[in-house]
C-alpha cells in the first residue's frame, strides 16, 4: 500500500462517523446517507493531494459531502419517488421513550423537506458546531447569507419545536 | 430562535444522528476513485485529439473545396432496426472480429455478463407493439425480487414481487402492489402449486412476456441459436442473435441484441407466431445500473406510504 493510500484510509476511518452523522441529516435516510458518503469519499481519493494541501481539510471534505447531497437531491427529485424516509439509523444502543422517538422522527422530516441550502446551514451550525464564518466558508457564500439562511430555517423548526413542546 | 431553542436544536440533531457507521469499503473507494480519474484522464485526451482532428479535417476540407464551410456529411446509423434486419455503420464493417461472429464465445461472454455476483441492477422498459404503455421493471439479479411499475386508469402502479422456495420445494411470489390512483396497497402470495425437483429458478417465474436478462441468457442455451449481424441499437454496437422457440401453434421468435463490448443485454424482442400475416411482438429496453444499497433497497423492500389503506389482492 503506498503513502497516499495509507493517509487517505487513515483520514477516511476517522472521518466517517461525522461524515455519516451530517450525510444522515442532509438526506433523511440511512442507506442514501452511507451511498452519499461513499461517493464523497470517492472524490476525497481523487483529489487527495489538494485535499491534504487545503488549508483546513475538514472543510474542503465538507463541502464535497454538501455538494454531492445536492446533486443527489436532484437526482431523486428526477426520479420516480416510490421509497419515502422510512428508513432510520440502525436502533440506538440505549433505547427511547416512545414520544422521544416520534419528536426525533418529526424533527428529522421536518429537516429534510427544508431547501438545500437551509437544510446545510442547520447541519454545519447546530450538528457540526461551526461559527458563521467557517459555514459561509463551506457553503462558500457570505456570513449575511448563512444568518437568513439560519433564521429561515430556524423560524421552520421552531413550529415544530413548539410542537413538541405542546405535546410534552 | 433564542440560545435556548438552539441548544434544544442542537442536542435534538446530536440525539437524532447514529452514533455508530459502517466502515467505508475503502478498498472499492479507491478503486472507483482510480477509474475515475483515469476517465478524466482519458476524456482530456479525447477532447485535446478531438480539437485537433477537427482543426484538421476542416483545414483539409477547406483545402479541398475553396469556398465551402468545410462541413462534410456524416453517416449516421438509425437508433434502432427492425428484428432481424441488419444495419451497419459506415466504417465498422470488419471491424467486429470474428469472435463476435462465434456463438459460442458469444454465448459465453453472455453468461459471463449475467453472472448475479456482478455488482450491477437490471432496469427494463417493455411494451407490447409500438403504441401501448410501456412498464418499467427493476430486477435485482442477486436475488431475482423485481419492482415493476406502470401507469393503469391515469394512476401509477408499483408492485414489488418476492419469489422464494417453500420447505416443500414449491415457489411462491409474494406480491405487494401499491395503487397511487386511489391510495390503496393490497399483499398476496401467489402459489405455484407442483414441487421442483432441480435447481431453484435462476430467474422470476412470472415475467412473461417481458422476460428479465437472465432468463434471455438462458435461452441462449438453445441448439438452433444464429448470429443475425452487428446493429447499431440505441447507440450500442451489438450482436444480434434469434432463436427459434415453442412448437407450431406457439411458435415464437426471439432477437436478442447484446453489447459487443460489455455483452450485456440491450434489447430483446419476441415475435409470437411469426408465420402468422400480423405478429404481435414484445420488445424490452434493458439499462444497466450500479448496485447502490439505495437501489437494492428500494427493489428489495416493498414500500407502502403512509395514509394508504389496504384493500383485498385482485384474485
Amino acid at each position: 500500500m503506498t503513502g497516499r493510500s495509507e493517509e487517505f484510509r487513515a483520514f477516511a476511518l476517522d472521518h466517517s462517523l461525522r461524515l455519516h452523522q451530517s450525510a444522515y441529516l442532509l438526506c433523511g435516510d440511512w442507506h442514501l446517507a452511507h451511498d452519499l458518503v461513499q461517493d464523497t469519499l470517492v472524490k476525497v481519493y481523487r483529489h487527495w493531494s489538494r485535499v491534504r494541501r487545503a488549508d483546513s481539510p475538514d472543510a474542503y471534505v465538507r463541502r464535497i459531502l454538501i455538494n454531492e447531497a445536492r446533486d443527489q437531491w436532484r437526482r431523486r427529485e428526477k426520479s420516480v419517488p416510490v421509497a419515502d424516509f422510512g428508513a432510520g439509523p440502525p436502533a440506538a444502543a440505549v433505547p427511547d421513550a416512545a414520544d422521544d422517538i416520534a419528536r426525533r422522527d418529526g424533527l428529522l422530516r421536518a429537516l429534510v423537506e427544508l431547501p438545500h441550502q437551509q437544510r446545510a446551514t442547520v447541519v454545519l451550525r447546530y450538528l457540526e458546531g461551526l461559527s458563521q464564518a467557517e459555514t459561509a466558508q463551506v457553503l462558500g457564500c457570505s456570513e449575511g447569507t448563512v444568518k437568513s439562511q439560519s433564521s429561515r430555517a430556524l423560524a421552520t423548526l421552531r413550529k415544530f419545536l413548539d410542537w413538541t413542546e405542546s405535546r410534552s | 430562535m433564542n440560545s435556548s431553542d438552539e441548544t434544544k436544536l442542537r442536542d435534538d440533531l446530536r440525539r437524532i444522528v447514529p452514533t455508530g457507521a459502517p466502515a467505508p469499503d475503502l478498498d472499492a473507494i479507491e478503486r472507483r476513485g482510480r477509474r475515475a480519474r483515469r476517465r478524466a484522464v482519458a476524456l482530456r485526451g479525447l477532447a485535446v485529439v478531438g480539437v485537433a482532428g477537427i482543426a484538421a479535417a476542416g483545414s483539409l476540407a477547406a483545402f479541398r473545396h475553396p469556398g465551402t464551410s468545410g462541413a462534410a456529411p456524416v453517416a449516421v446509423a438509425p437508433a434502432t432496426s427492425a428484428p432481424g434486419q441488419q444495419t451497419r455503420t459506415a466504417g465498422t464493417t470488419g471491424t467486429t472480429g470474428p469472435q463476435l461472429d462465434n456463438v459460442a464465445y458469444v454465448r459465453q461472454q453472455v453468461a459471463a455478463a449475467h453472472d448475479p455476483a456482478n455488482s450491477v441492477v437490471e432496469m427494463r422498459q417493455s411494451a407490447i407493439d409500438a403504441g401501448n404503455p410501456a412498464q418499467t421493471v427493476w430486477t435485482d439479479p442477486a436475488t431475482l425480487n423485481e419492482m415493476l411499475s406502470w401507469v393503469s386508469g391515469g394512476g401509477k402502479v408499483v408492485t414489488w414481487q418476492h419469489q422464494y422456495l417453500d420447505a416443500r420445494r414449491v415457489i411462491n411470489v409474494d406480491d405487494t402492489q401499491v395503487n397511487y390512483g386511489p391510495r390503496t396497497w393490497s399483499y398476496r402470495t401467489e402459489n405455484y402449486g407442483t414441487p421442483i425437483s432441480g435447481p431453484a429458478p435462476t430467474a422470476p417465474v412470472n415475467g412473461i412476456p417481458y422476460i428479465p436478462a437472465s432468463e434471455a441468457k438462458n435461452m441462449l442455451a438453445q441448439d438452433n441459436v444464429k448470429i443475425v449481424g452487428h446493429p447499431v441499437v440505441d447507440g450500442h454496437r451489438t450482436v444480434e442473435l434469434s432463436v427459434a422457440l415453442g412448437k407450431q401453434g406457439k411458435a415464437e421468435t426471439m432477437y436478442l441484441y447484446v453489447d459487443s463490448q460489455t455483452f450485456q443485454v440491450v434489447r430483446l424482442v419476441r415475435v409470437f407466431a411469426p408465420d402468422s400475416a400480423h405478429p404481435a411482438s414484445a420488445t424490452s429496453d434493458y439499462t444497466w445500473v450500479p448496485r447502490t444499497a439505495a437501489l437494492t433497497r428500494l427493489i428489495n423492500v416493498p414500500q407502502v406510504p403512509s395514509g394508504f389503506t389496504q384493500v383485498p389482492a385482485d384474485s
